[in-house]
């Protein structure tokens, strides 16, 4: 724990030093307010907007995308992994069709998508869906094909039916693997769906930013960046935090 | 039982045949479902255009530039990064917090910085870039085995040559693979950034076709935005795997 106290601590440090300079060079006005703020005027600005009923509705709003996403891209990919680890030629033919997938920047696709389901929440979900669901589904195929053939032995020789094979030997077995591709879904569902709000001007925290920079509010522009900033980090904390406990649990 | 190929063929003919049932069959808004063959033949206007050529030549600028400011700032963050483990310590958490951020929330703060023409463009692609390349650097200079720096040092091999023969090869491999992530990102900032606030570059290209619900021209356009960046990918990827190849020799 003392490791993770001085980490924690050098990096408040390094915080508290680059915004003290900014600070510095803001005061001294070597840098145009307008063009960065003081820090302590960012950090003020994002004190009233969370005050503000509007920036929890931009909230609720990315949440309400991301868990839509979310329940799609791990409900499918789940469905399709599953799928693909027992029908090996299939899987075999459309793995490395995923993974093209995966790698291809999918996100420059969304005008296409704006013109099929028009500037609206859906747009926003369906493409957040799209990017999370393949890595769920690319290593749930690994996760699965990966759990040892003697572990499969071993079920058979205790006799186990096809329902308990599944819960007790291969789901734990495999639950590490599987997990990295829901997190690695849900990160890309999130980034995406910022991504996009900014990008189209609807809809929640991505879209705050944007508006703010329309207005030509600065300093809420860069507090409302900030506060993406602290929701992506959260969220990325929370899955990794929840993937040491599956680690832990899982026996593959 | 179908084949790996037939299946293949299978699902793309199924897609294409889905497509085109909707594209003739009038069920839905033909100019938002236009034929295949119409797409195919706005692909052909738009490579025969020499406007097409001049578009490709600044985001190919953009791409190129942005990275190139990427690898120099990358490397140097990695280098101080895996030299110094407190520094490491302090900064990781930041530099892994900003890297899950969706980069183009920075580009209004790009455009403050440096106006709306290409330079913002390059930035954001550099923005992008990065990140994966500053932690894979970070990363690969932690991860040099402590063996191999004894066995340089049992040898008396001078700083030069601890550097070439020790260092640079365990090094590059990791590091390239940051550049490869850099490359991948740096696309997709440069064509956002130029979809959201430009009047040059492919991304610019295909949302004035949007702009103009010009809709075949708006899928022909991304098809080749798409063709290119998967091609620019697999490009530099079998350059990387060339030159790593070269350095296990």
């Amino acid at each position: 724990m003392a490791w993770m106290r001085s980490s924690a601590v050098l990096t408040v440090l390094v915080i508290v030093i680059i915004g003290g300079l900014m600070q510095l060079a803001v005061s001294a006005a070597w840098v145009s307010e307008l063009v960065i703020p003081k820090p302590l005027a960012i950090l003020a600005a994002l004190a009233g907007m969370l005050l503000e009923r509007s920036t929890w509705d931009y909230f609720f709003i990315t949440l309400s995308s991301t868990l839509a996403a979310n329940f799609v891209a791990v409900g499918g990919g789940l469905t399709i992994g599953f799928c693909l680890h027992f029908r090996p030629t299939w899987s075999k033919a459309t793995v490395p069709m995923f993974a093209a997938a995966f790698a291809a920047p999918m996100i420059l696709l969304y005008p296409i998508f704006l013109v099929l389901f028009g500037r609206t929440q859906s747009t926003i979900i369906i493409m957040g869906a799209l990017t999370g669901l393949i890595p769920v589904v690319l290593n749930t195929v690994v996760a699965l094909d990966g759990v040892p053939r003697y572990f499969h032995a071993v079920a058979r020789s205790y006799g186990c039916t096809r329902w308990q094979h599944m819960i007790h030997v291969i789901f734990p077995a495999a639950a590490s693997g599987i997990f990295v591709g829901i997190r690695l879904g849900l990160i890309y569902s999130l980034v995406n769906i910022i991504g996009i709000e900014f990008l189209i001007n609807f809809g929640g925290l991505g879209y705050l930013v944007s508006h703010m920079y329309d207005l030509f509010e600065i300093t809420k522009m860069y507090a409302a960046i900030l506060l993406v900033i602290t929701v992506s980090a959260l969220f990325y904390s929370v899955l990794n935090w929840a993937q040491r406990r599956v680690n832990q649990v899982s026996v593959g | 039982m179908m084949g790996i190929v037939q299946i293949r063929l299978a699902i793309v003919l199924v897609m294409v045949g889905i497509w085109e049932l909707i594209a003739w069959s009038g069920w839905l808004y033909q100019e938002v479902f236009p034929s295949g063959l119409i797409v195919l033949t706005s692909v052909g206007q738009l490579v025969v255009d020499g406007a097409f050529y001049q578009h490709l030549m600044v985001t190919l600028v953009e791409i190129l530039v942005g990275l190139l400011i990427a690898i120099v700032l990358g490397v140097s963050t990695g280098l101080l990064l895996g030299v110094s483990e407190q520094l490491y310590r302090g900064m990781d958490p930041i530099l892994v917090a900003l890297a899950t951020t969706p980069k183009i929330v920075f580009f209004p703060v790009i455009m403050l910085l440096v106006g709306i023409g290409t330079e913002s463009k390059i930035a954001m692609g550099a923005l992008s870039a990065y990140f994966p390349i500053a932690l894979s650097s970070a990363a690969s200079v932690r991860s040099v085995p402590q063996v191999l720096i004894d066995v340089g040092r049992a040898l008396k091999l001078s700083r030069w040559q601890m550097a070439r023969t020790i260092y640079v090869p365990a090094v590059l491999p990791e590091l390239l693979t940051g550049v490869r992530l850099g490359l991948g990102v740096c696309i997709i900032g440069v064509l956002l950034a130029e979809i959201k606030m430009s009047n040059q570059g492919l991304g610019f290209m295909a949302i004035e076709y949007y702009n103009l619900f010009d809709i075949p021209s708006l899928y022909a356009a991304l098809l080749v935005i798409f063709l290119i960046a998967i091609a620019i990918n697999a490009v530099i990827d079998h350059l990387l795997r060339v030159a790593t190849a070269h350095r296990e020799d």
